[in-house]
């Protein structure tokens, strides 16, 4: 199976083409099989990341053919080609730095304080929201996210995106959390931008949860003159 | 590569759920605290765990601590320490009620009660272990909720960061550790940082057995090589957990576990490559036994040609208790059965076929040699001053077998141990030279040596070898043979390329992690060549087991001198003799009530089990007892 591979160095950028060997018969190789084989035989410094090979960790996302993907889980075909995610600033190879969409909420996100609120109640919403593995896959094409300074390794980003989001509403449907930590919470979320959603058709989660019913649209009919965009409201 | 100065009053390196809570003990108690994590901040094995945690007395009052301890201790063949058994017990409730406090949401009964999983996890004698909706993922967002809050104290946290070695002082018979040297890949430089305190939260040693684990791949048994760079002291180095039950093929799926012995149902088996059972009763058999049964065969040569054996659960779908199996399974274990059917097939995810099945690298028992909060030994069993250990690099709870559920637990209790510890210790400076200067030479003369191989290729080899020969069976001609061919490899490793790149230099990181696996590698095979016969996780083939009377002694290892590592036995306290035989008999009584049970009139079983599977799952939907 031939593949394409981005690779990324201080002094290059090259589109390198590699020839897959199966490992067994029949096998469908995911991304990562394709990576682990192409640093063992081509490209001994390659740099990419990955961890849990379980779908559970979410550092190991890439794109394939454009499309944000876990290396781990999305089968490959032939020709596909295999470059770093587009959203984040690369530092090697398919690796992207991600301490500045990590760091946004550090200090600023208020957290709910105490237990027993959520003892007698129904907490299934917040457990939909913590199926987020962090695979930040939902920066794809996001509004708010593209008007932070991307090109820079070392800047700090003003702008908010759909994780972000998803932590703030977690904030909403905490039982333990009191009209104090929501109304921060919501500041928040204007702060980071949301207004922009309201334009955008919607973004896609790495694992399936659906940002735009358990997210977004929550969070934007709970903002001032919060009807949410009559084009969104069709998307539901 | 440019060198930054940086001070805090603790480091903590690791980010999982030892070092986060250790970091903000720290903040907590005023200090300002670097908090250093070479994947992305929270991605640990915590994250991708099946986050259940032990809880004493979740389910009843009269779990009592000695009860939890004693199990600890006498699972683990005695050969930990008495004082982190007794810690463990005390402190589990109120680690639990901090990772509440953090938005950890278990399940709740009507009465608001945290529910538990309803039967006792694998060496436990009482069910207290509390699961969580997403697993895992539940307890990494609570990790993450602790390091966003604002505080007191101040907490920065760096990833993409390898903590590369410690600032050694040494003076006096007595070794201080004031700060260390990090390569921050995500900013191209170098962090040469002071501190009163570093606490080691980064154990785990799965990666020297890739593929054949299922754990995070920073795993590179960093915590163990620093630490003992350090001066530390290691423990039980040879007690490695092995999951009996991974998948083998396809390639991305080996080592990833698809089963615990209690979700084998009450009438699973384990076969050979022939089909003939060679253990049942699995259910209430530990890790190790099943573990060391597959290795037994496949050693014999009675093992499939990816070299392991069959995990077969299709007696439990023959009845009417067929359905409540299923139910259990898929609201116990469903992210087990996920990886099931991925690797082999949506029947093999409905038990019709048997599952090939081999032990894969879990956890690491053994580690570095502290006291009960993390404090750090060396070789004299002196504390070395400023370095504390917490989580899977800590040594010396678990003994020969670690119990199910413990390890979450386990790193919330002793990182925040670690984290106190650190924040109250005064900073030490007798006023002599640190290692600094040389440490910072050693990784930068490194940066732009030209070679023919790369870190890499050593680390791939090593793997290999490991797996073969102290991975879940061992035997003496084999481990001198791979002890020999460590030191050759090490000596290959001066030799790699390593690029200059500032930004994410994975040939770097390749040599850095290369050398942290081989010096693991070596503390393994020394302390399992020293422990002459099988005793829990440490499987050899070519001895018999202590028999129960015999003194249990732990294996620890230290430097002596550079390249001599030193093999020293230090005897236990046994438990006493009354508690050992019960928590024998209780076991046996499991295995001989589950033998009972297979010989029952398939109606009588099948009512029996169907009311165990209720209980377990906490009620059956009504369409699953319609037959009963």
């Amino acid at each position: 199976m031939k593949l394409k591979l981005m690779v990324i160095r201080e002094d290059k950028v090259e589109l390198e083409s590699f020839e897959y060997q199966q490992q067994v018969i029949g096998e469908k190789p995911v991304v990562l099989d394709v990576l682990l084989q192409y640093q063992e035989n081509q490209n001994k410094d390659y740099a990419y990341r990955y961890g849990c090979r379980n779908g559970l960790c979410g550092v190991c996302t890439v794109e394939v053919n454009g499309k944000p993907k876990l290396a781990c889980k999305c089968r490959v075909g032939e020709g596909d080609t295999i470059t770093p995610l587009s959203t984040l600033p690369v530092l090697s190879d398919l690796v992207v730095s991600r301490q500045a969409v990590s760091k946004q909420l550090v200090e600023k996100l208020p957290v709910p304080q105490g237990t027993g609120q959520d003892n007698n109640a129904d907490n299934t919403d917040y457990q939909r929201l913590n199926r987020c593995i962090e695979c930040y896959a939902c920066l794809h094409e996001c509004p708010m996210h593209e008007k932070n300074d991307l090109t820079n390794r070392q800047a700090d980003y003003l702008y908010g995106n759909p994780y972000s989001l998803l932590r703030i509403q977690r904030n909403l449907v905490d039982a333990n959390a009191t009209e104090e930590v929501k109304e921060k919470s919501l500041k928040l979320a204007r702060d980071l931008g949301i207004e922009a959603c309201r334009d955008c058709k919607g973004c896609r989660c790495g694992v399936g949860i659906n940002l735009k019913k358990d997210v977004i649209r929550p969070l934007l009919f709970r903002l001032p003159n919060g009807e949410p965009d009559k084009s969104i409201e069709k998307e539901y | 590569m440019q060198v930054v100065e940086k001070q805090y009053d603790v480091v903590v390196v690791g980010s999982g759920g030892a070092g986060t809570s250790a970091a903000v003990a720290a903040r907590d108690q005023g200090c300002s605290v670097l908090l250093v994590s070479k994947d992305p901040i929270n991605c640990s094995d915590s994250k991708i765990s099946e986050g259940i945690v032990t809880v004493r007395g979740s389910e009843t009052d009269k779990d009592t601590e000695t009860e939890l301890s004693s199990n600890i201790r006498i699972q683990g063949d005695d050969i930990g320490r008495a004082e982190h058994a007794r810690a463990f017990a005390e402190d589990s409730q109120s680690a639990y009620e901090w990772m509440r406090q953090q938005g950890l949401k278990p399940h709740f009964d009507e009465s608001g009660k945290a529910k538990t999983l309803g039967m006792a996890m694998g060496g436990h004698t009482q069910s207290r272990s509390i699961d969580h909706a997403n697993g895992g993922l539940d307890y990494a967002h609570a990790l993450r909720q602790a390091l966003t809050e604002k505080q007191n104290g101040h907490l920065d946290y760096m990833e993409d960061a390898w903590f590369l070695d410690l600032y050694v002082q040494e003076s006096e018979q007595r070794i201080s550790v004031q700060g260390g040297l990090i390569y921050h890949a995500a900013d191209g430089v170098l962090v040469s940082v002071k501190a009163q305190a570093v606490v080691l939260a980064c154990g785990g040693i799965g990666t020297l057995y890739f593929p054949h684990t299922d754990t995070m791949r920073g795993n590179t048994g960093d915590a163990y090589a620093i630490a003992a760079r350090a001066g530390a002291k290691l423990v039980d180095m040879e007690q490695i957990q092995f999951i009996p039950f991974a998948a083998v093929n396809p390639p991305s799926h080996q080592g990833l576990i698809v089963g615990e012995p209690v979700s084998a149902g009450a009438l699973g088996v384990i076969r050979d490559a022939t089909g003939k059972v060679i253990l049942s009763e699995i259910m209430a058999r530990t890790r190790a036994e099943c573990a060391a049964a597959i290795a037994q065969a496949v050693e014999e040569g009675r093992g499939t040609d990816h070299g392991g054996c069959y995990l077969d659960l299709t007696d439990n779908i023959q009845g009417a208790s067929a359905e409540p199996f299923r139910y259990v399974m898929k609201t116990k274990a469903g992210s087990l059965l996920k990886v099931v059917r991925a690797s082999m097939g949506s029947s093999a995810a409905r038990f019709e076929v048997p599952w090939e099945v081999k032990p894969s690298a879990h956890y690491c028992m053994g580690g570095i040699a502290t006291d009960e909060n993390g404090q750090v030994f060396d070789a004299n069993s002196q504390p070395i001053h400023g370095l504390l250990a917490a989580g899977q690099a800590l040594g010396g709870l678990h003994g020969s077998n670690r119990l199910g559920s413990t390890s979450l637990a386990e790193a919330i209790i002793f990182g925040r141990r670690a984290g106190y510890q650190a924040a109250v210790s005064a900073p030490l400076n007798s006023g002599s030279d640190t290692n600094e200067k040389s440490v910072i030479e050693y990784y930068l003369s490194m940066l732009g040596r030209d070679g023919e191989s790369y870190g890499i290729d050593i680390t791939r080899a090593l793997q290999k070898a490991c797996w073969k020969f102290i991975g879940p069976a061992r035997n003496e001609k084999d481990m001198s043979e791979l002890k020999d061919s460590i030191s050759q490899r090490e000596q290959q490793l001066d030799d790699c390329h390593v690029s200059s790149s500032k930004y994410f230099n994975q040939s770097f990181i390749d040599v850095v992690e290369a050398r942290n696996l081989l010096q693991c590698a070596t503390f393994i095979v020394q302390s399992a060549l020293s422990r002459k016969r099988s005793l829990g996780a440490h499987f050899r083939t070519d001895s018999r087991p202590d028999n129960l009377g015999k003194r249990p002694f732990s294996v620890q290892c230290f430097w002596e001198s550079e390249g001599q590592l030193k093999i020293v036995h230090e005897d236990r306290e046994a438990s006493p003799v009354g508690a050992r035989i019960k928590l024998r008999m209780q076991q046996g009584g499991k295995i001989l009530m589950l033998k009972l049970l297979r010989h029952l009139p398939l109606g009588l079983r099948d009512k029996i089990l169907i009311k165990k599977y209720a209980a377990a799952a906490g009620g059956l939907p009504k369409e699953n007892v319609h037959e009963a």
